[in-house]
């Protein structure tokens, strides 16, 4: 099977200047007293896994075990320190939602402008825009600075631009149920449809029976490896057992 | 990468290449082929007294360029209209008449120089020196012109004493002078430019096409290199940076009244203010005052704000940065772009003005894209540096507001370029601006091309800086992340 995410002997590190030096004055004094030491902190030491296509990938771990940062290097945004990431086919990172929302613009604004950020095209996004607005309830509100919204509303908008693409590689960061109850009911179900369509998946969650339910293999990281990778229920087993 | 459409793209650009190329040519002519030189005069601090017949004036002089088109020359009426004729001979060193002129002294005006133009050009050696002799018919002792001389040179507000040799000083009837006429002599240099024209444009396209082609090779074996960049900008990323400009635009003017009107009426505001308050001072110095008080803020105006915006680009993008890849040029790019549309819209009262003064519209004002092609190169390589730099250290922006009102001092936006010391003209011509504001405005007030030189600086300065910010820029790109 063809592999979609191959994470290669990974590692990030961090330097971490004893004092955080953001001004020219600062550093060169740092510099002339010989005080310039940098901490260095390894928030991801020698990962390697890959994601087969179709596969969906749980990722587990404590806070601070390199989750996040793992996923926003396979999502581009950090370049690895050492070691490579290769990501095939159109890669949809769901990190945050509403990226780039401004609170000035209408809704109908904010879609296109939240649209373009996540690399949708503008076919794309014309012809889904009345699917994007339906599916978030604003209604008439679609026409209105954003400022004037309910933050639920500003969730259910983000939420809506984001999901209505289906990529071929989507990558999550804990399942985004938003709105009121009923929303949420619809949201997980987006979701969940969004995942189990053959798409492949690279999730992370901290409930870890969302994982198990979802996923069809483990990736347990812990301080910065993978402590052990395989099938979800055996790992997800072990964890529950570490805990 | 859209192989297709990145192709068509190169065949747009290579296209607009060729099309700006012919251009310059035709609009540029004869700026091309010849350029106008005068030389030096001394500062008029005296007189030679009544200019009468009988009398015979002669001085040296060193012909500035192999042809003479004729020369200006500083007399004095006395207050009254004074007739008769003004005989100027020039003569060389074997004693052969080069040219000859008649003036009508009625039409000589009251200490201003005066061009007289030789009816034939003539042509010399370059560095020659001559001797003008001037005579008179039909003056007597109060119908009589004179002609201003003088032995020291203005350096700021000094005037610097010179040493004249005696050679070189005037005569009258064979008597040395105390100092040299206020003469100078008006030349045209043939330019050997427009012969080697069309051989720098193919050869620079040549260049160009080679590099395209190389990056294209680079392209396909899926390398990174700037031409993807580029073309990555029109095509897959076009709808974002149009997205992005339109929010910074939106953003700008929110809940004001007059939303985009403010981007032509700022620039006539400042312009107005500035007229009044400086007109009194250097208005008669610069002719079309107006319009050269508002080509030199919208030119300048496009600088400060691109610059700044671009300049906080990364820093102001910092929560989409952390939460979206995508290439990071993509923000200051957007931000350059839409004060360009500023630009853009600041063009128009500019235009406005230019009706109002009665300014000449002349096919020189298609030079102005090549200019602003100069103009956005440069101003893009400076947001790349700041921004890189602002990034790291925070004190970038502070550092800015007072350079960028240096340079703004340094720029001759509402005072005319006299009034700076002749021995600071090397370094003042350095400033990138001077060169773009300054080519703005031959094109816009004279209405004729600036001189090859102009050319070659600007965009040499644009290519330079945008250079310079792009690796800069791209060394760094990688760590900006780490650092908001």
């Amino acid at each position: 099977m063809e592999t979609m995410i191959e994470v290669k002997d990974v590692s990030m590190r961090f330097r971490m200047a004893n004092d955080r030096i953001s001004s020219i004055k600062e550093y060169a004094i740092a510099r002339l007293r010989g005080k310039l030491k940098y901490n260095e902190f390894e928030a991801l030491k020698h990962v390697s896994f890959d994601v087969k296509r179709g596969e969906v990938m749980g990722l587990i771990g404590h806070n601070g075990a390199g989750k996040s940062t793992l996923l926003k290097v396979i999502s581009g945004i950090l370049k690895p320190t050492e070691g490579s990431v290769i990501v095939r086919g159109n890669v949809a990172p769901m990190l945050e939602l509403g990226s780039g929302f401004d609170f000035d613009m209408t809704g109908r604004e904010n879609i296109f402008l939240n649209g373009a950020i996540l690399g949708y095209s503008e076919e794309f996004l014309k012809s889904k825009y009345d699917e994007i607005v339906a599916f978030s309830e604003i209604g008439p509100f679609i026409d209105m600075p954003l400022r004037n919204y309910s933050s639920g509303m500003v969730a259910r908008l983000a939420f809506s631009v984001a999901t209505v693409v289906v990529p071929e590689v989507l990558i999550v960061d804990e399942v985004l149920a938003v709105g009121d109850a009923e929303f949420q009911e619809k949201s997980r179900r987006r979701m969940m449809e969004l995942m189990s369509g053959g798409t492949t998946v690279l999730f992370v969650s901290h409930d870890i029976e969302q994982i198990r339910e979802m996923c069809s293999r483990v990736v347990w990281l812990e301080n910065g490896m993978v402590r052990k990778a395989g099938a979800s229920d055996e790992i997800c087993h072990l964890y529950k057992e570490n805990n | 990468m859209n192989l297709k459409q990145s192709k068509k793209l190169l065949e747009v650009l290579a296209a607009c290449y060729w099309v700006l190329a012919a251009t310059v040519y035709l609009v540029a002519g004869q700026q091309f082929h010849y350029t106008a030189v005068t030389s030096d005069a001394l500062s008029a601090t005296t007189t030679v007294g009544e200019l009468v017949d009988g009398m015979t004036i002669t001085q040296r002089v060193i012909a500035p360029a192999e042809f003479l088109t004729g020369f200006d020359l500083m007399a004095a009426t006395y207050g009254r209209s004074n007739s008769g004729t003004l005989h100027a001979a020039l003569v060389n060193d074997a004693g052969e008449a080069i040219a000859a002129q008649d003036v009508d002294i009625a039409t000589l005006p009251e200490s201003k120089y005066f061009t007289i133009p030789l009816d034939d050009m003539v042509e010399v050696q370059a560095g020659e020196p001559l001797t003008l002799t001037l005579t008179t018919t039909g003056c007597t002792p109060g119908n009589a012109v004179t002609i201003y001389c003088g032995d020291t040179i203005v350096a700021g507000r000094f005037d610097i004493v010179q040493s004249i040799s005696e050679a070189d000083r005037y005569t009258v009837n064979g008597v040395p002078g105390t100092g040299r006429l206020c003469i100078k002599i008006n030349g045209i240099r043939v330019l050997t430019f427009y012969r080697d024209y069309w051989l720098i444009i193919g050869g620079a396209f040549t260049a160009l096409a080679l590099l395209c082609l190389h990056w294209w090779r680079g392209a396909k074996a899926g390398h990174n290199n700037p031409l993807v960049a580029v073309c990555m900008l029109f095509t897959r990323y076009g709808f974002l940076i149009r997205q992005l400009v339109s929010r910074d635009f939106k953003a700008k003017y929110k809940r004001s009244v007059l939303g985009m009107a403010w981007s032509f009426l700022n620039p006539l505001l400042t312009m107005s203010v500035q007229y009044v308050v400086f007109s009194a001072l250097f208005k008669s110095d610069v002719p079309n005052y107006p319009v050269y008080l508002l080509s030199g803020i919208v030119f300048f105006n496009f600088f400060s704000e691109a610059v700044s915006m671009g300049m906080t680009s990364i820093t102001g993008n910092a929560s989409l940065i952390k939460k979206v890849y995508m290439p990071k040029y993509i923000y200051p790019v957007s931000r350059i772009l839409s004060s360009l549309v500023n630009f853009a819209l600041a063009i128009i009262p500019l235009l406005l003005v230019m009706l109002i003064t009665g300014t000449a519209f002349t096919p020189a004002l298609l030079l102005l894209i090549f200019d602003m092609l100069c103009l956005l190169g440069f101003v893009t390589g400076m947001s790349l540096l700041l921004t890189t730099a602002m990034t790291f250290f925070q004190d970038t922006q502070f550092l800015w507001g007072v350079v960028s009102m240096m340079w703004m001092y340094l720029t001759p936006l509402f005072y005319p370029e006299s009034i700076i010391p002749a021995q600071f003209l090397t370094v003042y011509h350095m400033n990138p601006m001077y060169q773009y504001i300054t080519f703005a405005r031959i094109c816009i007030i004279d209405g004729v091309s600036p001189e090859p030189m102009a050319y070659l600086w600007c965009i040499l300065s644009s290519l330079v800086v945008l250079g310079l910010g792009i690796l800069t820029f791209k060394r760094h790109q990688d760590k900006f992340v780490l650092y908001l």
